[in-house]
């Protein structure tokens, strides 16, 4: 973590000569993905095949106020759109699309009533009501589904520290042969009890570990488009 | 004296289904007329030349034409009409465009339903003005 504000220099410094730089170029020769997130979800370090699998070509370097003070980060950044035009993870406009439907429902009751068109008004709201069940719920799980890879991580390394009394982590981020994002969480703690998640896999007593797998920035298109 | 129509004509071009069957409703009830819709941009210039509304609200982001593309060929082909462009997106650079493009206002659809009445009637006090006095007896120059 860079040190903008008096904190230590760190990993995204990348002074020549220093362990960063060293650290920086090292990871850069790697061709498995390696990267690093601080406690809140930011990229400190991202190696090419990391950034290669996020479909995140390009890195660069943020400055972020923080309480403590300005901070440099290591941040990287995401297209608008996929290659087949649509708009990318977590910023899609379905829920806009919904909100703006409700807004326009909420303006028409609002006129029916100040006509004193109770019975029109009230069957207004009632449209209002199914489409935030409907419609903008829909489009609201449809952007939580497509962040999930990102959003799990930090919650399997959350359950670490909070339940697994382990020494050890271990956070793999592969792509398989079959061209899966493979995302793995595992450690050598206390494990748990198989019974418990109902035939689900693991291994027993030493330690635990989690696997998501996705698909692909190809396949991940291609489920888009349905 | 120039006079609004009682009801101004409104075109809508959105390919969200729901969304444009919402505004409909909310412009019919609030005293306009609404003369046609279309799901696509090269409908939506279609109908515009067809229909001659003074007001054409259309999506940014539409099948076959997008709404600025869309925009220019309508005002090339009746500059009286109107464009309002309806986007998802708050963008100085995009509302920017649609102004180069022609249109009368832009609306992004955070805050639209706030909004709509009053950019509407704005437009049609412009397409009024815009025809010109007598327009419609006006014969070929």
């Amino acid at each position: 973590v860079d040190g903008v504000g008096g904190q230590r220099s760190g990993v995204g410094a990348e002074r020549p000569g220093t362990a960063d730089a060293i650290l920086r170029s090292a990871i850069d020769g790697i061709s498995d993905p390696v990267y690093a997130k601080d406690t809140e979800g930011r990229y400190l370090l991202a190696n090419p095949a990391a950034c290669a699998i996020a479909g995140r070509p390009e890195r660069f370097r943020q400055q972020l106020a923080t309480p403590a003070g300005p901070r440099v980060y290591q941040a990287l950044k995401a297209p608008w759109r996929d290659a087949g035009g649509r708009i990318a993870v977590g910023l899609h406009d379905g829920p806009v699309q919904g909100l703006a439907t409700l807004g326009f429902e909420l303006a028409r009751a609002r006129a029916l009533l100040a006509k004193g068109k109770a019975g029109p008004a009230m069957a207004a709201l009632g449209e209002c009501e199914a489409d935030v069940a409907g419609e903008v719920a829909a489009a609201l799980r449809r952007i939580m589904h497509d962040l999930r890879p990102l959003l799990l991580d930090q919650q399997g390394l959350a359950n670490v520290a909070d339940h697994a009394h382990a020494s050890r982590v271990e956070v793999r981020l592969e792509r398989s042969a079959a061209g899966e994002v493979v995302l793995s969480v595992g450690d050598d703690g206390a494990g748990f009890d198989p019974a418990r998640l109902g035939g689900a896999g693991g291994a027993v007593g030493f330690g635990t570990t989690v696997e998501a797998r996705v698909p692909g920035p190809s396949g991940a298109a291609e489920g888009r488009r349905s | 004296v120039r006079r609004l129509p009682p009801r101004p004509r409104v075109l809508l071009a959105d390919d969200h289904a729901r969304l444009r069957e919402a505004l409909r409703d909310l412009l019919v009830e609030t005293g306009f007329e609404v003369v046609g819709e279309s799901g696509d941009g090269a409908d939506a210039v279609a109908m515009a030349r067809a229909l001659e509304p003074d007001i054409v609200v259309i999506d940014l982001r539409m099948p076959v034409l997008n709404g600025l593309d869309a925009t220019r060929l309508i005002k090339d082909a009746r500059p009286a009409t109107q464009v309002v462009v309806l986007s998802a997106f708050e963008s100085p650079e995009l509302e920017r465009q649609a102004q180069e493009a022609g249109a009368f206002a832009y609306l992004d659809k955070g805050t639209m339903a706030r909004r709509v009445h009053r950019v509407l009637l704005g437009a049609a006090v412009r397409a009024v003005l815009a025809a010109g006095p007598g327009a419609s007896e006006a014969g070929p120059a």
